[in-house]
């Protein structure tokens, strides 16, 4: 019996040290043992789980400029005696069977008219009101209620009220902000996305007004043809606002080597913009007389405070049928492979509007040495109207579009080819009347990445080709136009940075700049800057001279 | 008499000595192995919810919040989907990198103002993870893969005993020089890591602050991380971890990601 024991005591002891002491003592000197539980993935959690731990680290505070605060805490931690650990408690962490966010932004933004019409010349078109300074209020919310992986509901919106007034008569002097013709408030609700997505494994489906981006460019992205655009502010509103969600009924479809999307838009939804009126509008000062004196009519006739509503009117005198019969069905087929990715894309769509006016029409209304017009000036017009003809067309035409986009990196440059080409596309003659052509348009981007979402360095250059030009000129566009685009965006020092937009033409001869000083407190934004536009006649720069301004912009993200 | 007290005494400290010998030390390759098999983050193979909090070296500070989902597809090599939800102007965008065996890392970005995702240099290892001063290359552990390794004497960090490695990454594109690193020896979790930039130059510091062991594996669910070069700090909180291989490979798709 007492040899017995005696005997016993070492191998109680060894028992003891090996496999418990030690192990409480400090597991750190065993790393064969512990080999099994490194953070690699256990291949039977269930069967070997040990308890949840949780250990500091103590004395591991580096030497560093930024003095620690207290860091974020979402459970205490506790040491413990020997190894520093303790069992934690269950970890609780699973996905949010339903998540739901409200995001959005408030912008203020102030701009100054500083066009000036040249010394002598008078105005160029009395007619046409410019509004000299713009203060702009938006208030935008985004809110997205998922659930699990299958389900989610988006709902955006924008409430805006704009402030316009125009510039002062010529005997009253220069602009001082108080004394323009007129001042015209606007308030716009605005209701931007609204559509469900049911997703599955392979299948995603969406339902409802959203927006849908197709193609890869920065500037002018001549395969993102699935939303209309609102053109009323093409350079300072905000990005997400310058396409206009339309009602999509959508699919996608992951087929493992590639995905393809199917779209159909039930009823056509056009570009937003302004016929006259704003500073953004089609009819610009060198519009010819027959426009302008039809704006002057209008003018005339309709009250200021119904010149917006008026603007849908006069953006179209026939709109594609709204009943289903006239539908836009779209495609995307898309792969990648070696980091390039490619899509192809196809739409069957609208391109417009296509502005047609009557010779007869037109010459009466710019008959030379006449005065301003007036209603009995359209007379033949309306006898013409009674007639059953059509004087004056606006409509948009039925056209194919096919297009790829390209996009891989190379080092830190990412490079972008967008292509498309259309079977019919609207241009505009120097005289307004419209010219229709297939056309093919090309974007080559190359950005320069850094990392950093607030760095931007990105060149683009842009190539439009007209198949079947017109003989009389065209607005804008030639036959063969070029056009470099370059969008520049760096932090300085400390909240401040620098950003510059440009897009030149070199033929026509044109030329828009953006520079910009930015400053970011937080969730607020702070920009100052100024656009500037000039080119010669009928370019693009021309063509919205009076768009040359300064402004300021406070913005607040939440 | 004297036999059996002998033998006594030898049955006594035999085992004793036995149980102190200090285990056979592992070669410094197979510390980094046992390294790179870990997931001190978890990007590879977890549902993840984390916080990181910046400061300057005026106090400033600012929260970058996010999720993570991934996968680990082969060994060493994962797939992730990050989430951001805060601060206000990266609230939504999403990111997806799958990482590669040859070449470059697969990324993209999706920001929701624009809705689009697009590829985003692979090759930015250097770059600042979103603003933190965590880059790419600290967290995808590309330098522990390609690179040569010394030994330098053990050390303890706290009172958790560390193996003391000198690395030395290979990859030309590696922001750094070298690396020390301390790796505690009971589970192979980085304790500590001083980068020297291409100059030999302290650029920053990694600190473990606290470890969690949750489901077996360990997770380093506080740190901080020091650029010493730009008086910088980030502390890293993950505040919740979910240890799972339910994610499947398919789902690390630019389809996923813009409907995070």
């Amino acid at each position: 019996m007492k040899r017995t024991r005696l005997l016993s005591l070492p191998f109680a002891a060894a028992l003891a040290l090996g496999h418990g002491a030690t192990a409480l003592a400090d597991d750190a000197r065993r790393p064969s043992t512990i080999a099994a539980e490194p953070g690699g993935l256990d291949p039977n959690p269930a069967e070997a789980d040990p308890p949840n731990v949780v250990e500091t680290i103590e004395g591991n505070s580096p030497a560093r400029a930024p003095q620690p605060e207290a860091p974020v805490a979402p459970r205490p931690a506790v040491s413990e005696p020997l190894a520093g650990s303790q069992r934690a408690p269950e970890n609780k962490v699973q996905e949010p069977a339903s998540r739901f966010e409200l995001a959005g932004w408030a912008r203020q933004a102030l701009e100054v008219g500083l066009w000036k019409r040249s010394a002598g010349a008078g105005d160029p078109a009395p007619d046409l009101p410019y509004n000299q300074l713009v203060a702009r209020t938006q208030l935008f919310l985004r809110a997205r209620y998922s659930r699990a992986n299958w389900f989610e509901a988006n709902v955006s919106g924008a409430l805006s009220y704009s402030v316009f007034e125009q510039q002062p008569l010529p005997e009253r002097g220069g602009f001082n902000g108080f004394n323009g013709q007129r001042t015209l408030g606007l308030l716009e609700p605005h209701l931007h996305e609204l559509f469900v997505g049911f997703f599955s494994r392979r299948l995603d489906v969406r339902i409802g007004q959203q927006r849908l981006a197709w193609g890869n460019s920065d500037f002018a992205s001549p395969n993102d043809v699935m939303n209309a655009r609102d053109l009323r502010d093409p350079f300072l509103s905000e990005a997400e606002l310058r396409y206009v969600p339309t009602f999509l009924l959508r699919a996608d479809l992951d087929l493992g080597f590639a995905s393809v999307q199917a779209v159909l838009e039930p009823v056509f939804t056009p570009d937003r913009y302004d016929v006259y009126g704003s500073n953004w509008a089609a009819i610009q000062p060198d519009a010819p007389r027959w426009a302008s004196a039809l704006v002057g009519i209008a003018r005339g006739s309709i009250d200021p405070s119904l010149e917006q509503p008026a603007q849908r009117m006069l953006a179209a005198t026939r709109y594609p049928a709204s009943d289903f019969s006239q539908p836009v069905p779209g495609a995307r087929f898309s792969w990648s492979a070696q980091g390039v990715d490619m899509s192809y894309y196809y739409q069957y769509g609208f391109d417009g509007p296509l502005v047609a006016i009557d010779p007869a029409l037109s010459g009466t209304l710019s008959r030379p040495g006449a005065g301003p017009a007036g209603l009995s000036d359209l007379q033949p017009l309306f006898a013409a109207i009674d007639a059953g003809q059509e004087p004056l067309r606006v409509y948009y035409v039925r056209r194919h579009h096919v297009g790829l986009d390209v996009g891989t990196t190379l080092g830190q440059v990412a490079l972008r080819v967008d292509a498309a080409y259309d079977s019919q596309r609207v241009f505009y003659r120097t005289d307004l009347n419209s010219a229709l052509s297939p056309a093919f348009a090309g974007v080559v981007s190359v950005e320069y990445q850094t990392g950093h979402t607030d760095r931007q360095a990105l060149l683009e250059a842009l190539y439009f080709r007209i198949m079947n030009p017109p003989a009389s000129r065209l607005l804008v566009y030639e036959r063969d136009t070029l056009a470099v685009a370059a969008n520049f965006r760096w932090p300085l020092w400390r909240w401040f940075g620098v950003g510059l937009r440009a897009l030149a033409y070199p033929k026509p001869r044109s030329l828009v700049m953006q520079p910009e000083l930015e400053t970011k407190l937080g969730a607020w934004v702070i920009s100052v800057g100024g656009l500037w536009l000039d080119g010669d006649a009928y370019s693009f720069g021309r063509h919205f001279q009076r768009n040359t301004e300064g402004y300021a912009r406070v913005k607040v993200l939440f | 008499m004297k036999q059996w007290i002998a033998l006594v005494l030898m049955l006594l400290v035999a085992p004793s000595a036995a149980q102190t010998a200090p285990p056979p030390h592992p070669s410094a390759q197979a510390v980094v192995s046992k390294l790179i098999d870990g997931d001190p983050w978890g990007f590879g193979g977890a549902i993840v919810a984390a916080r990181a909090t910046l400061k300057d070296k005026r106090g400033a500070t600012s929260e970058l919040a996010f999720s993570v989902r991934s996968h680990r597809y082969t060994p060493q090599f994962s797939k992730t989907l990050v989430r951001f939800t805060a601060p206000a102007d990266v609230a939504g965008a999403g990111f997806l990198q799958i990482q590669k065996r040859d070449g470059d890392d697969e990324r993209f970005l999706f920001l929701p103002e624009l809705k689009r995702s697009r590829r985003i240099s692979g090759n930015l290892r250097g770059s600042s993870f979103m603003g933190t001063d965590f880059s790419f290359a600290d967290l995808d552990r590309r330098d522990l893969r390609d690179s040569s390794v010394s030994a330098l004497p053990d050390e303890n960090i706290g009172k958790f005993p560390c193996f003391r490695l000198d690395i030395k990454p290979t990859r030309s594109d590696s922001p750094y020089a070298h690396t020390e690193i301390w790796v505690r020896m009971d589970n192979y979790l980085p304790l500590k890591m001083k980068m020297f930039d291409r100059s030999n130059v302290l650029a920053k510091t990694f600190s473990a602050l606290e470890v969690q062991r949750i489901k077996g594996q360990w997770f380093v669910t506080k740190s901080s991380m020091v650029d010493h070069g730009q008086e910088h700090e980030t502390s890293l909180v993950l505040e919740s971890v979910e240890p799972t291989t339910s994610i499947t490979d398919d789902e690390f798709t630019v389809r996923n990601l813009e409907k995070l």
